[in-house]
């Protein structure tokens, strides 16, 4: 196991060099550069997971959250721009911490695109469920996050941040290198999914006051049975 | 010293007053092949899982468990000696196709490619699994589900297999064929088996010893022949099986019959009488209160017909029980006729009259639907919420009446619980209940039976045939061959998408070989003697 | 027409599709981008005749509609000046750009849809069992489980419509509650039965020693090739990109779009590496054509 956590450490350290290395000699492949640094940072979650042993309960139960953070837009598909993706993985991340939220967010996005197909947005999609289940999972032992009206504020946040992180590289592929960013340019850019991110919020908040609290708590249980206290 | 040997063991779950297992000590030899059984919660599975060290539930054990002489505790590397299947063939597997599935243990315990080559190779050939090697395992019929859960065990080469209640949901063809493999594995390749089962009829013509357990101690064990006349005299009797039953009954003389053929040569040697006509309860069947026309059915329009070009008729009063094989859409019909889901062809006639199915709320008023797994049948998380939620949905307010119908299932001290903590008669019973509630005209039961102990089945039994008796009309499907055979007023054969040979239980059983009675076929090639299940013959 | 790329070591496809990708997103050049998006259709139209591609029609349509248009919308740089719309300059330049960007996100779009034909899922797997074996089973069980309870969820929904609840019939609001619901009750359920999934893993040994795994493929003569040979050229043409060749500069001087001989050079490398599934393919027919 040490072995294997060294020679991941230089293959990191190898693949951030040369990621700045080109990233000194190309002017303006931002969008290439960003690809790159999505990419490493997902897998430097993915390596940390493997260098630690996870028991099998464990694993089951991060697949079932992860099966069902997929699935969960099924019986949404009736009304638009509502799905609880999100929602589960972030309570996934609040109860289960936020490597465990990751991990769910990431495996989520991968695993239901490795059945849709995957494009492009594969490892935005990733970075961005993976980072609502971390950010839950690193907040969870505040104050603020305990209370109802702190989680609802997160997950309305959540709404647009996840929008944002979508439309990175949908801008970065628009304006391309040279044509400089303008913060006006970023604003029109997006401008056009604010309507999809403010539903996105709002069935965030939704979901978090009526089912919020029972999830946590059923959530909670199933830690218990599983034997995952820490 | 025996094999397997337990010695005064104890254990009891975390939070609970009574051991699972009391003071319990046990021998098998090598080569056995042991079946356990025993009311629900007696504690089989309990005890097959101490046997495996992974597996060993959470609590406190007391007592010595030794395998080969070694303590179990001490072993290590046992996962490849002891194999275990579990009774739920959907939650064991775990990959997304076969083949992966199949290598899983194999991977797990380190072993080279070529070397799971080999083993796969001839494991396959043995199964006759080749075309199914490269299917998606969620695609495959229950029974080939649980098979590919048993060949995946043997890869690992286990000296000993455990088995909990590994054809609980498997029709009669799939299980014989299940139970066959077994019998090979244990003759053939010497392999110890302990095997928990409730559905008792065919497993004991294999079983070298059987195991009774009651409230975690072991009530009768020995050689089936010895024990069973045993069982006849104590109060569980309804746990013997019906050849031996018939010879019991009929206080026989010399050695018990087990198999077909000992039974069938005991009736032609006793002067056994068998009476000619059923004395079955005539119940006044009606007119059709729901008929199918040419009904087509697919899940996809890119797969075949489940159903096909499918004619039905459910006569008021009636109580039809439908058979088939695993995967054969028995579910998927009761989901048509319950109007769940939408037939690509065909009619639906309610009193005769054509009715538009989807969205009818004509139908689901008329119609209580219980579903094969009935945990989906509960959103709510007590049984006490979902009735509450039941009755506000349907503008209900009868409360004395509620009270009156949990009495008479005799779940009103459970109503508290959550549906998940119910064990499987309970579940069924709480399921009914609330369906009962709404008052339907009609029931349709997805497999019933399955999974229950006798004294269970025995207690659904009754429910069943007084609400029949007071003029309920019932469609269930069922792999339980007896069960319809003893209740049913009108049996049909789900096959190739269509209901073929309806018929009344005694003429249905008769020319099947597989889907038939014990009783029926020892009266195979007895003329003259036509003989009807136990219950009639009492 | 696919048997041969397919043939091959997962690893090959993989290097190729990432390093196609790549290239698409670097080498922006109107000559480059043109030529690799003609040879990404040709093999999409090798893989699956365009069966694929019909699926991801739309978005492909649109994003490079929205591509064109966009570009010249946020930047009025340029000296070439198109025409004027109000106020707003729309250059030459703009629309080059414009036209380079759209086409080399739908060439990546393309790319994908041909990934999503040759790389099964069990392909990934495997790549993924051989580097990151824990997280391999993790997605293996997911991608079990997600049809699994896509067919639970549809199961709960069937049985509560029998007792009248439905999701596509009501209020907005307690639609949603509804659906939730039953997720909530598939969580709940679904939590329950994994417990059995996980005793079934720990009773074959799971988690017990280090695992092996299954060599589905076996990395062959031919692929040592394969991987030789989309490596140096991909090494090749990215360091004369490094170098700035292969890429069209645009501001503050539009250059040329005349190449050089080395920008000719590294134009031959590019194409021999987009063609890698097209020649392989060609090969095979060839030799099948000799020998018979
Ligand atoms: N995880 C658990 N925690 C607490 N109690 C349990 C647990 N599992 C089983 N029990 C209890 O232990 C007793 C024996 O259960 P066990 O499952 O072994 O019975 P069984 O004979 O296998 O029943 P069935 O035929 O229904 O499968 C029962 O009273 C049951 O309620
Ligand atoms: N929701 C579904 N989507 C797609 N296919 C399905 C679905 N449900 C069942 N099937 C398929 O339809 C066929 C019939 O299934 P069904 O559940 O009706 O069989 P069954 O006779 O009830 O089997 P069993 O005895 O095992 O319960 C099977 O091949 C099954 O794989
Ligand atoms: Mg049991
Ligand atoms: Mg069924």
């Amino acid at each position: 196991m040490r072995n294997f956590k060294n020679i991941w450490a230089i293959v990191f350290l190898l693949l951030a060099g040369i990621l700045l290395y080109l990233t000194m000699r190309f002017e303006n492949t931002y969008l290439w550069i960003s690809f790159g640094m999505v990419f490493i940072s997902i897998l430097f979650f993915f390596v940390r997971f493997e260098s630690r042993k996870v028991e099998p309960r464990e694993i089951v139960l991060l697949a079932v959250l992860a099966a069902i953070a997929a699935v969960g837009r099924i019986p949404f598909a009736s009304i638009p721009s509502v799905q609880p993706t999100t929602f589960v993985i972030m309570m996934a991340g609040f109860v289960f911490g936020a490597e465990s939220g990751f991990i769910i967010g990431a495996v989520a996005a991968l695993a239901s695109n490795m059945i849709l197909g995957q494009g492009p947005w594969t490892p935005w999609q990733m970075a961005a469920w993976g980072l609502v289940g971390l950010t839950a999972g690193l907040v969870r032992k505040t104050k603020f996050m305990n209370m109802k009206s702190g989680r609802v504020f997160f997950g309305i946040i959540w709404g647009y941040l996840f929008g944002l992180i979508m439309n990175v590289w949908g801008f970065l592929a628009v304006t391309q290198a040279e044509s400089h960013i303008t913060i006006k340019s970023f604003l029109i850019y997006f401008g056009g999914s604010i309507l999809f991110d403010t539903f996105h919020s709002v069935s965030n908040v939704i979901f978090l006051l009526i089912f919020g609290d029972i999830w946590i708590k059923i959530l909670s249980r199933f830690k218990r049975k599983y034997g995952l206290l820490e | 010293m025996a094999y397997i040997e337990l010695n005064k063991v104890t254990f009891s779950y975390p939070d609970c007053f009574e051991p699972a297992i009391r003071n319990l000590s046990l021998k098998i030899n090598k080569g056995k092949f042991v079946v356990l059984f025993g009311s629900s919660g007696s504690g089989k599975s309990t005890l097959l899982r101490l046997l495996k060290k992974e597996i060993q539930p959470h609590g406190v054990l007391n007592g010595e468990i030794s395998i080969n002489g070694a303590p179990i505790q001490e072993t290590t590397g046992l996962s490849k000696e002891i194999g275990f299947v579990f009774q739920d063939p959907e939650n064991q597997i775990v990959a997304d196709d076969v083949l992966h599935e199949l290598v899983f243990g194999l991977e797990n315990i380190g072993l080279k490619t070529n070397e799971m080559r080999n083993r796969l190779a001839e494991m396959v050939h043995f199964f006759g699994a080749e075309s199914l090697l490269h299917r998606k395992s969620h695609e495959l019929s229950g029974g080939k589900k649980q098979q590919i859960n048993l060949a995946s065990v043997l890869l690992m080469q286990p000296d000993i297999l455990l088995l909990d209640e590994p054809t609980a949901q498997l029709d009669p063809v799939s299980s014989r064929e299940f139970l066959d493999m077994l019998k090979r594995l244990n003759e053939e390749f010497g392999m110890t088996i302990i095997m928990a089962e409730h559905r008792l009829e065919e497993v004991f013509t294999l079983a070298d010893e059987i195991v009774m357990m009651e409230k975690g101690q072991i009530l009768f064990n020995g050689e089936p022949r010895e024990v069973l006349p045993q069982i006849w005299n104590s109060k569980n009797q309804a746990f013997v099986p019906t050849i031996p039953r018939l010879f019991l009954s009929h206080k026989g003389t010399g050695m018990v019959p087990l198999t077909v053929k000992e039974g069938r040569n005991w009736v032609q040697e006793s002067s056994a009488f068998f009476s000619e006509e059923s004395k079955k309860m005539e119940y006044p069947i009606g007119d059709e209160r729901i008929g199918l026309k040419n009904l087509s059915f697919r899940y996809d329009k890119k797969n075949d017909f489940i159903l096909n070009d499918l004619d039905f008729s459910l006569a008021k009063g009636e109580f039809y029980a439908l058979l088939g094989g695993n995967g054969s859409g028995k579910s998927t019909f009761l989901k048509v006729l319950a109007g769940l889901v939408k037939p690509e062809m065909g009619k639906v006639l309610v009193n005769k009259k054509k009715t538009k199915i989807i969205k009818n709320i004509e139908l689901i008023n008329l119609i209580g639907y219980l579903p094969q797994n009935p945990k989906l049948f509960f959103i709510q998380d007590s049984i006490e919420k979902e009735i509450q939620y039941t009755m506000k949905h349907w503008e209900l307010n009868n409360v004395d009446e509620v009270d009156t119908l949990l009495n008479n299932l005799g779940i009103k001290h459970l109503i508290s619980s959550h549906p998940f903590d119910l064990s499987g008669g309970e579940l069924q019973k709480a399921a009914l209940g609330c369906l009962l509630i709404r008052k339907p005209e009609i029931l349709l039961l997805d497999e019933p039976t399955k999974g229950l102990d006798p004294i269970s089945k025995q207690n659904l039994a009754d429910i069943l045939q007084s609400l029949h008796s007071e003029g309920m009309t019932i469609l269930m499907s069922t792999h339980d061959v007896e069960f319809a055979a003893q209740y049913a007023t009108k049996c049909g054969m789900m096959f190739q998408g269509k209901i073929t040979s309806e018929d009344v239980p005694s003429e249905f059983f008769k020319g099947n070989f597989f889907y038939t009675t014990m009783l029926q076929r020892i009266a195979r090639d007895l003329q003259n003697r036509a003989v009807q299940t136990v219950s009639e013959v009492q | 027409m696919k048997e041969r790329f397919e043939k091959f070591h997962p690893f090959i496809p993989f290097l190729f599709y990432v390093g196609a990708v790549s290239l698409l997103l670097l080498l922006l050049h109107p000559f480059y981008l043109g030529v690799g998006l003609l040879l990404i259709l040709i093999i999409n139209f090798f893989h699956d005749r365009f069966q694929g591609l019909k699926r991801w029609l739309f978005l492909i349509i649109t994003s490079f509609i929205l591509m064109i248009v966009i570009n010249p919308l946020f930047n009025e740089r340029g000296r070439h000046l198109l025409f004027e719309v109000g106020q707003h300059r729309v250059t030459f330049e703009a629309v080059v750009y414009g036209g380079m960007n759209a086409l080399s996100i739908i060439g990546v779009i393309a790319v994908f849809v041909s990934y999503n034909v040759i790389m099964t899922p069990n392909k990934l797997l495997f790549l993924f069992a051989k580097i990151l074996p824990q997280f391999a089973v993790l997605l293996m069980l997911t991608l079990r489980f997600i049809p699994l309870m896509r067919r639970r969820l549809e199961e709960i929904s069937v049985v509560q419509r029998s007792k009248g609840i439905s999701v596509n019939q009501g209020k907005w609001s307690t639609r949603v509650k509804t659906g939730m619901l039953y997720v909530q009750a598939l969580l709940t359920y679904s939590l329950e039965e994994a417990i059995q999934t996980a005793d079934s893993m720990k009773a074959r040994g799971y988690g017990n020693g280090p695992r092996s795994s299954y060599e589905y493929f076996k990395f062959k003569k031919t692929d040592a090739v394969a991987a030789v040979y989309l490596v140096g050229l991909f090494v090749f043409i990215l360091f004369n990109r490094v170098h700035g060749l292969g890429y069209l500069t645009i501001y503050p001087i539009m250059e040329t779009w005349q190449l050089s001989t080395m920008d000719t050079f590294v134009l031959v490398g590019y194409i021999l590496f987009l063609s890698f599934p097209i020649i392989i393919e060609a090969g095979g027919l060839f030799r099948w054509r000799i020998l018979n």
